[in-house]
């Protein structure tokens, strides 16, 4: 097992009974010292490779009062954009250009960012040891997407 | 009540898997009748003969158990280390009282003749030895039918078995073995019609008395007093064996056939001799005889009894007990010496051998059987001290010399075979061999009437006979004597009366006037004396002695013998002169005169006759003479004292010769004695070598039915060789420690196994598999008894593998190990994951896919203020990318041609005019991914010039072209050239296509797109990298 471990959070209630709907919290920026990042300032990695899906998922972030980083297409991108750039947050398709995106998961679970996956697998397709991390199935509601943010990066507050 | 049927006894030793084979292969599966097979067996040894003989057979071959029931179209085999009996129809299995049973098939035989009487028959097949040859004399004696396998075509491997059966001439068939089931199967039938034969009463009796004229006419025998159910069984057996159906058949056959004759009058007295048989008759003898041979004899005697035509030697024997317990009880040590002769030498052997199967032994008392026999098995063998008293040898009664000086004679099974010349002949030999007043002891139902002269009779009733007493007692023997016979041509005896008044007459002259004489042989020894031989004869000291030399007097010797020698060289009379006879106070001269007497066949006497001389002319001498022969008569007295002396030389020599003679004789007596002793030495070798000969069969039955056993082992092992190396499943046997004890080729892929690698547990060799469990689910499967099945990787994940742990079940339902197969299912576990890999694919691509129609949902929906407008458009947009799916799948997601997606897309605006639209680019192939990309993005640029740029106006026209560039990697450059179109200023926004094309390009496909608003119309080139797709 891994020494930095998603943890399943508290239910929230959906819209629809989605099983692949799973709620964990990533963990948030380390407590004490940290600015409370306030709604404008929140800043969401995009890795997504088909153009079409990131564009919307970009205006639906951007409605829903996120700051858009990227979208970044390929997985040495997005490592890039994570060394480079302060996230709050992030959006991972699972898989990207052909690669699986875990290498990503696992920098952003180092670094104490909050994930979502966003996803075309089924939970079971996924290694074990990001199979309780929070994933949203596509396609999604627009609330659905936010809600789950909010709560990923809710949870890590605490 | 069943119907009864035969019950076959087979016997066969070395030789006779082979014969019991050919047997079994020609019987029909259902003959009628039951097999029990009795072979020799080795101690300790179960017979392979049930599995070898049920490939030969229908019939079910068991080996027989205590009690068990014979029942029709079965085969019961002996099994090891038992006697096999038969009483009321079921088999009686017996341990072996001690080491091996000798003569097994004799014993089962006689137990099968008395229990099933003629419904009883016994084949004797190939063997050394003669066991079998006794049972079948019971079988006979039953009434039962006997078979032995003749030595022809596929004759016996070893004949003496076989041999010593038919020489007993008790087998009815002597036949090839293939010929047998049709032998048997003829005899079955004919019982039932034999039984309706013999109930016809009148016209069977009618017939049975013509039968007895028969053989009364051609045996001399009259059976009409012989018992009446005897005799038909007797015939009808015959009938039987020839196949015969009606008894005047038969005796129409009988008159034809002379040697049919024989053999049933053969039958009728059925040749069997039995201990002590005709109680009566025995009894006789020891009351009247027995006493007699012990009169007035001393521990250096002998009692000498000889039994001709003695067969297979139980008349022996009951005379050498009887002799035995007369000795004793008038505690006499007197020697017994018995002297047993037949010409058949297979009776002699099973006489030699001394054993009798119990079932032949019931004439014997039960103290006798204590006293003199020993029990082996179920046959009785004759004590040693009884056996030593007989000595066995081949001798012909009738063409032979006879034996002599015997107190004894016993011949009871001989005579009734031989017609009446042969019998007039054989009863005065015995009158020679018997010693004066010796006895003969006949058979029930022969007689010496003819000979009254020479036997009295002591018992008439028991014919129980003694010799004559003869006073000149010249033995008349026949002419068929050829060697040194005495023959019969002097004084033929004519016993008391006859004496003519002629023969008086010359008796007279011959006694008072002619000169002593003597008859001699050409040896020299005296057979007559004639009166007055005093004077030339004398007494020599010591046993009396015939030799005339020995008995002539001083001076007799000399001249005797040179005149016999050259009676006997020349075959004239020699004569000598002037024979001086020393003794007494004067001497006498006698003519001493020796001729042949000649015979019609022999000439080997010689008369001797001793006439007296007149004293020659006397030594005195007239004294007138004196003076003038005192020279001659110097010189005579000289001369007659050099004869004196040299007749001197002569006698003394011819004494030390005579010594000479004598010594030779005694040693001669010494070898006569060695040579009984090397006899019996001779005896007891004959002995080992029947033992060794039984070991023998049994190990050569043994070998062969080894040898059979181990082609079929050989031919198993190679089918299962075979098997293994052709079978592509790894498979390893173990055994319950996890010894490997086998394993196929294949297992070499999975193990580090090398053939040397049998015997050493599973657990010490490596694998390469992902099973640490392997032990226990062995050790799991020994308990459950139920296979266990599991996949199985190898660690590498190179290979995986279906795994089956089995119990490894024996012949006797016990778990003795374990079976590990290993199935490589390597392509269908790759095949399963590779379909997991493209459904979770595909399950991606269509959420994707979903995904992207939300998202053109979105954006076309809101850049447009119509419903109508904005509906069509998305309804547009949605064919367009179901379009670029349907070419993407049409190639199963592999490569799709780039003109095919332009084309799909600009094709619907070529209408009419073929040079609006142009074409123009290499082959290309594209992944999935880029061709859906420019699909849609050629979807865009075609309907925006549709509707805004040149395809909108009359003249315009568009161009669409691409290449591919090398430059640091593959790009493909495409341009999209719009024409003639209606002048159109860059739009204050980029449209929704525009933005996805750009979107779509730089983001999607990492590459650049530009985007120009020509005076002419929209100019579009894109740059894609390829090598990153």
């Amino acid at each position: 097992m891994k020494a930095l471990s998603c943890q399943p959070s508290s239910s929230v209630p959906q819209k629809k009974s989605d099983p692949n709907i799973g709620l964990a919290a990533g963990q948030a920026s380390a407590g004490i010292g940290r600015r409370r990042a306030r709604r404008a300032d929140r800043r969401v990695l995009i890795v997504e490779d088909e153009a079409m899906i990131a564009g919307l998922i970009e205006s639906i972030l951007g409605k829903g009062g996120w700051s858009v980083v990227g979208p970044v297409a390929t997985v040495e991108r997005a490592l890039e954009t994570i060394d480079r750039e302060r996230l709050d947050a992030a959006l991972l398709d699972v898989r990207v250009n052909g690669r699986d995106v875990y290498a990503v998961a696992d920098v952003l679970m180092r670094r104490r960012i909050p994930f979502v996956f966003v996803s075309g697998f089924a939970r079971k397709q996924m290694p074990p040891g990001y199979r309780d991390c929070a994933h949203i199935a596509k396609p999604f509601t627009p609330q659905a997407i936010l809600a789950l943010l909010d709560d990923v990066v809710g949870r890590g507050r605490r | 009540m069943d119907k009864p049927f035969p019950i076959v006894g087979v016997g066969a030793s070395a030789g006779g898997v082979e014969a019991l084979e050919y047997l079994f292969k020609a019987m029909p599966p259902e003959p009628g009748m039951a097999f029990v097979i009795i072979t020799h067996l080795a101690p300790g040894r179960e017979s392979m003969l049930p599995e070898i003989l049920a490939r030969d057979t229908r019939m079910p071959v068991l080996i027989a158990e205590n009690d068990q029931a014979v029942r029709p179209n079965h085969v019961y085999v002996v099994p090891a280390d038992a006697v096999l009996g038969i009483a009321k129809g079921r088999l009686g299995v017996r341990a072996h009282a001690d080491g091996r049973e000798r003569t097994p098939i004799d014993s089962f035989f006689a137990a099968l003749a008395e229990d099933q009487g003629e419904y009883a028959i016994g084949i004797v097949l190939s063997g050394a030895g003669s066991d079998g040859t006794l049972g079948i004399k019971a079988i006979k004696e039953h009434g039962g039918l006997t078979m032995a396998q003749a030595t022809d075509h596929s004759g016996p491997r070893h004949s003496s078995m076989p041999e010593s059966a038919i020489a007993s001439g008790l087998v009815d068939l002597a036949v090839p073995v293939e010929t047998m089931p049709a032998q048997l199967a003829g005899y079955v039938r004919s019982f039932d019609i034999l039984d309706k034969e013999v109930d016809k009463d009148d016209q069977a009796e009618i017939t049975r008395k013509a039968i007895c004229a028969i053989l009364l006419d051609q045996t001399g025998h009259d059976f009409s007093g012989y018992k009446t159910r005897t005799f038909y069984r007797r015939i009808e057996r015959r009938m039987q064996v020839l196949q015969i159906h009606s008894l005047e058949a038969y005796a129409d056959r009988l008159r034809q056939d002379g040697g049919e004759v024989n053999t049933l009058f053969r039958d009728l007295l059925i040749g069997v001799t039995n201990f002590f048989r005709d109680t009566k008759a025995f009894e006789a003898l020891e009351q009247l005889v027995m006493p007699r041979l012990f009169e007035g004899k001393g521990a250096s005697d002998t009692i000498r009894v000889w039994v001709p035509g003695c067969a297979t030697g139980e008349e022996v024997y009951s005379l050498a007990v009887m002799l035995r317990e007369q000795s004793e009880q008038s505690r006499s040590r007197v020697k017994v010496q018995i002297f047993a002769t037949d010409i058949d030498e297979a009776a002699l052997s099973v006489a030699r051998a001394g054993r009798y199967p119990d079932t032949l032994l019931q004439g014997v008392s039960k103290e006798r059987l204590e006293r003199f026999f020993t029990s082996e098995g179920t046959s009785y063998v004759i004590n040693k001290p009884i056996r030593d008293m007989c000595v066995f040898s081949s001798h012909s009664v009738v063409r032979d010399p006879p034996f002599s000086r015997m107190d004894l004679i016993s011949c009871r099974n001989l005579l009734i075979y031989l017609n009446s010349e042969l019998q007039n002949h054989v009863i005065p030999v015995f009158h020679y061999a018997l010693k004066p007043n010796g006895f003969l002891f006949l058979g029930t139902s022969e007689n010496i009437t003819q000979h009254g002269d020479l036997f009295t009779s002591i018992d008439k009733k028991n014919r129980v006979f003694q010799r004559r007493e003869d006073g000149a007692a010249m033995p008349h023997l026949p002419v068929l004597f050829r060697r040194h016979g005495i023959t019969g041509g002097l004084a033929e005896t004519k016993g008391p009366t006859g004496r003519s008044l002629r023969q008086s007459i010359e008796a007279r002259v011959l006694e008072r006037y002619a000169p002593a004489h003597v008859v001699v042989t050409r040896e020299g020894d005296v057979i007559n004396y004639s009166a007055g031989t005093g004077k030339y004869l004398e007494a020599p000291p010591g046993r009396p002695n015939r030799a005339l030399m020995a008995m002539a007097r001083r001076g007799l010797r000399l001249p005797l013998r040179s005149a016999l020698h050259e009676a006997v060289e020349a075959q004239r009379t020699a004569v000598r002169d002037n024979v001086e006879l020393e003794g007494g106070d004067k001497s006498e001269f006698i003519r001493i005169t020796v001729e042949p007497l000649h015979d019609d066949d022999n000439e080997s006497l010689y008369l001797v006759v001793f006439s007296d001389l007149r004293a020659p002319a006397a030594h005195e001498e007239a004294p007138a003479k004196q003076r003038k022969g005192k020279a001659r008569d110097a010189n005579l007295e000289q001369l007659e004292r050099e004869l004196r002396e040299t007749r001197e030389r002569l006698q003394s020599m011819a004494e030390e010769y005579e010594t000479a003679i004598e010594e030779l004789k005694s040693s001669n007596e010494e070898m006569v004695s060695v040579n009984e002793e090397l006899q019996s030495t001779n005896e007891e070798l004959e002995t080992s070598k029947e033992e060794l000969q039984s070991v023998n069969e049994e190990l050569q039955t043994v070998n062969h039915e080894l040898t059979v056993k181990i082609d079929e082992l050989d031919r198993a092992n190679s089918d299962l060789k075979n098997l293994y190396e052709s079978t592509e499943i790894a498979t390893i046997f173990l055994d319950r420690e996890l010894i490997i004890r086998s394993f196929t080729p294949a297992v070499t892929r999975i193990f580090n196994l090398i053939p040397g690698d049998r015997g050493r547990p599973l657990t010490d060799i490596a694998h390469h598999l992902d099973y640490a469990e392997l032990p226990q689910d062995i050790q799991q499967i020994f308990g459950t008894r139920q296979p266990l099945e599991r996949r199985i990787n190898r660690r590498d994940g190179a290979a995986h593998y279906i795994v089956r742990a089995l119990p490894y079940w024996t012949g006797s339902g016990k778990v003795e190990g374990a079976v590990l197969t290993f199935s490589d299912v390597t392509g269908l576990a790759q095949a399963e994951e590779q379909q997991r890999v493209l459904v979770a694919e595909l399950n991606h691509r269509v959420k994707n896919m979903l995904t992207v129609i939300v998202s053109i949902a979105t954006q076309t929906l809101k850049n447009s203020d119509e419903m109508d407008a904005a509906r069509e458009a998305f309804l547009d947009r949605l064919h367009a990318m179901a379009r670029s799916y349907e070419l993407v799948s049409r190639d199963q997601w592999s490569e799709v041609s780039l003109v095919d997606v332009v084309r799909q897309e600009v094709e619907p605006y070529r209408t009419g005019r073929d040079d609006r639209v142009v074409i123009d680019g290499p082959a290309v192939s594209l992944k999935p991914k880029l061709a859906l990309s420019l699909g849609m993005i050629v979807h865009e640029l075609g309907t925006n010039s549709v509707k805004y740029g040149s395809l909108s106006a009359a003249g315009g026209s568009l161009e669409v072209s691409w290449a591919i560039e090398r430059r640091s990697g593959e790009s493909l450059v495409f341009d999209w050239v719009e024409r003639g179109g209606p002048p159109v200023g860059k739009p204050p926004r980029h449209g929704f296509g525009l933005t996805l094309i750009e979107r779509e390009v730089s983001h999607g496909l990492g590459g650049k797109a530009k985007i120009e608003f020509e005076d002419g119309g929209l100019r579009v080139n894109l740059r894609i990298p390829l090598d990153s797709q």
